[in-house]
């Protein structure tokens, strides 16, 4: 079981790291190794290398994922529905929630009008409700589906079926399967990277790599300078130090290397090379203050005397960019607190608001350095919310102000960039906003459009497992062509 | 392969053939069909018979025809019966006959050869994806030529013993499996000389034309000990077995070593880690909220089975039915915690019918893959698509199953909470904590009493004692985690005015009175203390228990456990050998049917599985999958005799393994150098393999000699040329550098441990009761891998970085990844920083000069002895770094220390 493998974290393309650590020789170390891996790789064809799997021409070359974990309020935020007006206080028809799962409500409960205000924005007319001033600006970037529609009602199983198509653990995400496919740009840094203001419910499975090789799961960057476990020396250990032991390990394993000519030495020898780099290049990456000030003040983080201050979400839209104009393929944030199942009208203009600024600035940012036409962005829940009204905590039955149930039949998300149209509304849904009437995008579909728009065609991104070609869209996803510009 | 792995693209290129024909099947060719066919036909048979000549074999229906009918046809025309299209199917010969697309004799009648080779796409099959290769279109016309032979699946025939193969060099094998080992090793070198290579290298063709690749020498002994420990029992020699060893490394002290380690009592700690694998087994489980469960006595259970050499067939049954023998024992009910482990869903809005279907289909499947290599759930939703198992015949599995009392029960009335309901025993270490235990219950009776005495005297106090208590204080010193809310909130309680309490709240004031009141606070102290105490000494672990009124199981159309199809009975799938009329309907029939010495596959199985663990690769590379979509095995005949053998031999595990480390093939060198064993040599070596007897090697002599190695003719090591080497596991890397830097803790089994982590992980796990880590002390701290503690939603980090799983599903292969993740981890996790320290200071404790030091550090680490520029690049750290701590570090971090060598 001798592959040749190769890779920071996700990498795919082996040969490339092993060839640009010939060129940089940051230590000057292991080059015998390498030198003797190369050549073996000359006739081959490099193995690494040809693993990039496109099948048409990419119009994204990288994601952003802010997924709001709860499960956002589609009619109080991106789906306006003046007909609860009409239905507030009382059940929705019998045909329309006979058979239906819901996961704290009964059937009979009453519906719930929005409170808010809905307008046509931007010069496209793409409507959202008053939640999101801040992204109203740029609306005519963005694509809203009105029709998704998932097949989960519980946070743990619906997070879990955003990111890999499948309501159990142990299947690869969506951000494994591409870099899977697609490998990094960027051999320094992971290519599937992590951002969380708080753990979503399946934890790290919605970051895993399931049944693929761990080196494709995602990788967490915490707070602080050190984001990745383990970057930082122990305390006894300089920077210099830690080269000299580096370097001398190095040299131990390019002589092991001579012994057994097994390339897994040469690509050890590359990744402690790696690790070492890693541990100057990412810090600083992570460093928001070498961020010119009128970025600072687009993203709200610019604080008095030039530190960075503000919510953590924000500073994850700001670094997101950082990470993918570095070349980071797939960036995953996280932002906690949409699960309105008690007093709604307080807690969602709350959510709205830690979230508003950074996604507007997050589009306009990647816009005005070229970005955007490369990258996708995708902001959304693991579902939807209930027309009808919850008042009941889901624990005690203690009485509660009005919030709203899980909802699997019809939700709201926007997309931005990457070969999406701009400002344009997919997809309707019935008067209550309950389920779907027109151009479903079941999330299978969603996740055969937004491989499609990587270059990847959905149905043959496969990986053979307990006899089966797995892939992310299971047996199901069609391609949404009328979502592309 | 019969094709000599030449296609007919290539052989025209070669222009042996001498005609010159259009090569892509796709564009529109002008030659009509039929005229693709005869001259298809001609060639197949051209071809054909020039390599018959070679290798005298004909096309095999397992080995050449069925992956190309199952890779490309069975999936609109296989045993599904609901995907099948133009009710045509090629997985049985009759029906391909009946329907004309097989005539037997006659490609050029068969309409499966039109189909594949036409111009027209609309016709033209596959629809989807490749089209079939000139190569596979020969094979399928020389295969209809010849009478369209068809066979049963080579996994579901019944391994008979096979005959020992003819070798050359007699010399060489220690044991049966050198002579499989070797006879193909000898072939490859003769089917080079006839067939090329289509490699480009001209040098290396030249050399191939008459080379023989013969086996590698025997290992060195150091390293050669070192694997045997690593292998047997997870943990490396120390320096003075290394020497001694050394000293005399005779083919009788090396078997000596190895029944020594077979006796050790990590001997089980080692192998259970790959079955716990495939036992999903965790420490919690699993999903939102991922409490912690008590199942260890399980793990211990599998140690000691291990460690006690139980019988496989044993082993089956009481893990799969401890609880259906006659008069179980607590050993055999702990057993059954095998499918306990599965994961559980707690999480607020899951139904319970939903809940109970998940973990049955999740034991149908585990039981598939762990014993029968089958991938039965894919015929959970449908019939498979590629193996002989319907979709009732996946229900009548999970028939047997299904007869189990159900897993959880909501708590109450509110949805929120759900309840484990399944069995729980406690398990006794001894006698005297079985009688401390029962003492323990009854003291509890008495304290309980006493405290439903006093409760009135407390309550009544109440208003007082609060004023008091706020007074006094002394809240800081509440040891709060006994207590559903903290400090904070239960100053917030007391704040309230008692009249606008909520029930809730009350109830919490309540439970602190009754701890801090002079009146009750000794009974409830106390009652905490003897709780403890009991979990300690009687420590619960899960069960299986079939229900008293198991319900009727049913089919479930498209998989949804809300729409039942048809009643079914329990039944296994009729593709296997019957289910004896003696042997009841329930999980013990089950149990005894998989290891029923006619049945096919549970040995094989086996017997491959532990073949991957110590050679890094099954005989069979997809041990999870032995069906039509699985990769044949490398060496049948082998796989056959070992699963023969070991079922004869009363599935002894421990046999097996000495059998596969006393071969001379497990002692080669894993050196897959270009001078040193492997070698593809055109000339007779005097000590190639040699002489078993001659246990001397001269390793580190540099040869001029430029011959290629085998590595250029099998770099996967697929014919076994040279010795296994591969990473450790995530469990090893921590356990052998445990051990090398003197910290480790060689208790075996018991509860959990918890080794430091980085802080604050296991707050984020939404929803769980249990969020504070509580990091171990003393050993505790430094015990082997297998013990640390299994939380499924968030899994010790640096395990994860080494490829170890979450366990939420039966795993059968770990990856064995590379990245800079893991070099972060060794380099900077306080952990392995830790053990770096203390090896630095067994090297300070030292006497000698530092050479001597180095040396002895790097034989501890490694076993071998450093080679002069090995031993200088080490004593250049110290002198630089004036540290013996970054000597340590650099060895700790060397590929070889956490490699198999």
């Amino acid at each position: 079981m001798k592959k040749k493998r190769s890779a920071i974290c996700g990498s795919r393309s082996g040969s490339i790291s092993r060839r640009s650590l010939l060129r940089q020789g940051t230590l000057g170390i292991g080059s015998l190794a390498l030198a003797s891996l190369l050549q073996r790789d000359v006739n081959a064809a490099d193995s690494a290398s040809r693993q990039r799997i496109i099948h048409h021409p990419p119009r994204a070359k990288s994601v952003i994922f802010l997924h709001m974990t709860g499960g956002p309020s589609q009619m109080d935020t991106l789906d306006p529905k003046p007909a609860l007006e009409k239905w507030d206080g009382q059940p929705l028809p019998e045909e329309l929630t006979r058979g239906q799962k819901f996961a704290f409500i009964t059937p009979q409960a009453r519906a719930i009008k929005s409170p808010y205000k809905f307008a046509p924005q931007g010069k496209s007319g793409v409507v959202m409700s008053e939640l999101f001033p801040h992204l109203a600006k740029v609306a005519d970037e963005l694509t809203v589906i009105r029709s998704m529609r998932t097949n989960e009602i519980n946070h743990g199983s619906g997070e879990l079926f955003m990111h890999t198509g499948h309501g159990r653990m142990g299947r690869p995400t969506f951000g494994a399967w591409t870099i899977y496919g697609l490998g990094t740009e960027n051999e320094n840094l992971p290519a599937y990277v992590v951002l969380k203001d708080g753990a979503p419910i399946a934890g790290p499975s919605v970051w895993s790599s399931g049944f693929l090789s761990s080196r494709y799961q995602g990788v967490e960057f915490r707070r602080g300078k050190n984001p990745i476990f383990f970057l930082e020396n122990p305390k006894q250990v300089s920077h210099e130090e830690r080269g000299d032991i580096v370097s001398a390990v190095n040299r131990l394993n390019d002589q092991a290397f001579q012994r057994y000519h097994d390339p897994e030495i040469a690509t050890r020898i590359a990744q402690y090379e790696l690790a070492y780099r890693m541990q100057t290049a990412v810090p600083e990456l992570v460093d928001l203050a070498s961020e010119p000030r009128h970025i600072l003040e687009l993203y709200g983080l610019a604080g008095a005397g030039g530190n960075v201050q503000g919510g953590d979400f924000n500073r994850h839209c700001l670094l997101a960019r950082r990470l993918v104009e570095q070349g980071v393929r797939f960036v995953q944030v996280f932002a906690k607190g949409w699960d309105h199942h008690s007093d709604i009208y307080k807690g969602l203009p709350r959510s709205c608001r830690k979230v508003d600024r950074g996604c507007a600035a997050l589009i306009q940012d990647l816009k005005q350095r070229g970005l955007l036409d490369e990258t996708l962005v995708i902001w959304g829940g693991e579902f939807g919310r209930t027309p009808m009204v919850q008042e009941n905590n889901a624990g005690t039955g203690a009485k509660t102000p009005p919030g709203r149930d899980h909802h699997k039949e019809c939700f709201s998300i926007w997309l931005a960039g990457g070969g999406i149209k701009r400002g344009f509304t997919y997809g309707t849904t019935d008067d209550f906003g309950f389920a779907v009437v027109d151009d479903e995008v079941h999330v299978h579909d969603f996740h055969a459009t937004c491989l499609h728009l990587l270059g990847i065609n959905h149905l043959r991104l496969t990986h053979r497992h307990q006899g089966r070609d797995f892939r992310l869209t299971d047996v199901h996803g069609r391609v949404v062509h009328d979502l592309f510009t | 392969m019969a094709w000599g792995g030449l296609s007919l693209a290539e052989y025209f290129h070669t222009g042996t053939v001498g005609v010159v024909a259009p090569m892509n099947l796709n564009c529109n060719s002008p030659v009509a069909t039929t005229g693709w066919v005869f001259w298809l036909f001609a060639v197949a048979f051209f071809v054909g018979a020039r390599e018959v000549s070679a290798q005298p074999e004909s096309l095999s229906y397992n080995r050449d025809i069925r992956p190309i009918l199952s890779g490309k046809c069975f999936k609109c025309h296989g045993p599904d019966a609901g995907a099948r299209e133009a009710d045509l199917r090629f997985d049985r010969r009759e029906d391909a006959i009946d329907f004309a697309a097989i005539v037997p004799g006659e490609p050029d009648e068969s309409s499966l050869i039109e189909r594949v080779t036409s111009s027209d796409p609309d016709l033209r099959m596959p629809p989807e994806g490749e089209p079939l290769s000139l190569k596979e279109i020969g094979k399928l016309a020389a295969w209809i030529r010849d009478g369209a032979k068809y066979e049963r699946h080579w996994s579901y025939i019944k391994p008979a013993l096979p005959v020992l193969p003819q070798v050359r060099n007699e010399s060489w094998p220690a044991n049966e499996i050198d002579f499989f080992i070797l006879a193909r090793i000898e072939a490859k070198g003769r089917s080079r000389k006839t067939s090329g290579a289509s490699g480009g290298d001209a040098r290396i063709l030249a050399a191939l034309a008459t080379a023989t690749l013969e086996p590698s020498p025997r290992a060195e002994p150091a390293v050669l000990l070192r694997r045997l420990h690593l292998d047997l029992i997870g943990l490396p020699p120390s320096v003075a077995e290394v020497e001694a060893f050394e000293a005399d490394p005779s083919v009788k002290n090396y078997e000596a070593q190895v029944d020594r380690l077979l006796h050790s009592k990590h001997f089980g700690e080692k192998w259970a880690t790959y079955w716990l694998d495939l036992a999903r087994y965790a420490d919690s489980n699993g999903y939102q909220h991922d409490d912690l469960r008590n199942i260890w006595p399980y793990r211990d259970w599998v140690i000691r089975a291990l460690n006690d050499d139980m019988p496989f067939d044993q082993f089956t049954v009481e893990q799969l039915a401890g609880d259906l023998l006659p008069d179980p024992s607590t050993e055999q009910l702990v057993a059954t915690g095998f499918h306990r482990n599965v994961p559980t869903n707690f999480s607020g809005g899951a139904k319970v019918p939903e809940v109970r279907a998940n973990v049955i289909h999740d034991r149908v499947s585990t039981t598939g893959t762990a014993w029968l290599g089958m991938t039965l759930g894919c015929a959970q939703c449908h019939d498979h698509k590629f193996d002989p198992v319907t979709q009732r015949e996946y229900y009548q599995l999970y028939a047997f199953f299904n007869q189990a009392a159900p897993e959880v029960a909501m708590k109450g009335e509110k949805m929120f909470k759900k309840v484990f309901t399944g069995r729980e025993i406690p398990v006794y270490a001894s006698d005297a904590d079985r009688r401390r235990a029962d003492e323990i219950r009854r003291l509890l009776v008495h304290e309980e009493q006493q405290l439903e005495d006093t409760k009135a005297i407390a309550r009544a106090d109440q208003a007082n004692w609060e004023r008091q208590f706020i007074r006094s204080k002394r809240g800081a010193t509440i040891p709060w985690e006994q207590f559903p809310y903290n400090l904070r909130n239960g100053d917030r309680y007391l704040a309230q005015d008692p009249t606008k309490r909520t029930p809730d709240a009350k109830n919490r004031i309540d439970t602190l009175l009754l701890y801090d009141h002079s009146a009750t606070g000794p009974h409830v102290k106390r009652l905490y203390r003897l709780r403890q105490e009991l979990k300690r000494v009687a420590p619960l672990t899960m069960v299986m228990q079939n229900a008293e009124q198991p319900p009727t199981s049913h089919i479930f159309i498209r998989g949804d456990y809300t729409s039942l199809g048809e009643p079914v009975e329990p039944g296994a799938p009729a593709v296997l050998h019957d289910f004896d009329v003696s042997l009841p309907r329930n999980r013990l029939g089950l149990a005894r049917w998989l290891v029923d010495p006619d049945n096919p596959l549970t040995s094989r199985v086996a017997v491959n599985r532990i073949w991957a663990e110590i050679f890094g690769r099954g005989l069979v590379a997809t041990p999870e999958d032995f069906g039509l979509q699985g990769e044949p095995p490398t060496h049948p005949a082998l796989l056959d005799w070992l699963a023969v053998d070991f079922v004869g031999q009363g599935w002894s595990v421990k046999r097996l393994i000495k059998t596969m480390v006393l071969s001379s093939m497990y002692q080669q060198t894993s050196r897959v150098s270009l001078h040193e064993g492997g070698r593809v040599s055109s000339r007779s070596r005097k000590t190639s393999g040699g002489d078993p007897k001659d246990l001397q090697h001269s390793i580190d002599g540099e040869s001029p000699n430029s011959c290629p190695s085998g590595d250029e003719v099998d770099s996967e090591n697929r014919l076994y040329w040279r010795g296994p080497r591969f990473r450790l596991s995530a469990e090893l890397i921590r356990d052998h550098l445990l051990a090398v830097s003197g910290l480790l803790s060689h208790e075996v089994g018991g509860p959990p441990v918890y080794p430091r982590q980085p802080s604050g992980l296991w707050k984020e796990i939404v929803g769980a009761t249990e969020t504070r880590y509580p990091t171990s002390s003393g050993d505790d701290r430094y015990r082997r891998g297998i013990y640390t503690v299994w939380r499924r939603g968030n899994p010790y980090p640096s395990m994860i970085t080494f490829d170890a799983t979450g366990r939420s599903t039966c795993i059968v292969r770990r990856d064995r990844s590379n990245t800079p993740l893991q070099a972060l981890t060794l380099l900077n996790d306080p952990v392995f920083v830790e053990m770096a320290a203390a090896f630095a200071s067994v090297m300070e404790s030292w006497n000698g000069g530092d050479r001597d030091k180095v040396t002895r550090a790097f034989r501890r680490t490694l076993a071998r002895r450093p080679n002069e520029n090995e031993l200088e690049i080490l004593l250049g750290v110290y002198r630089q770094r004036e540290s013996w701590f970054a000597v340590a570090q650099v060895l700790l971090n060397l590929d070889e220390a956490i490699n198999k060598p």
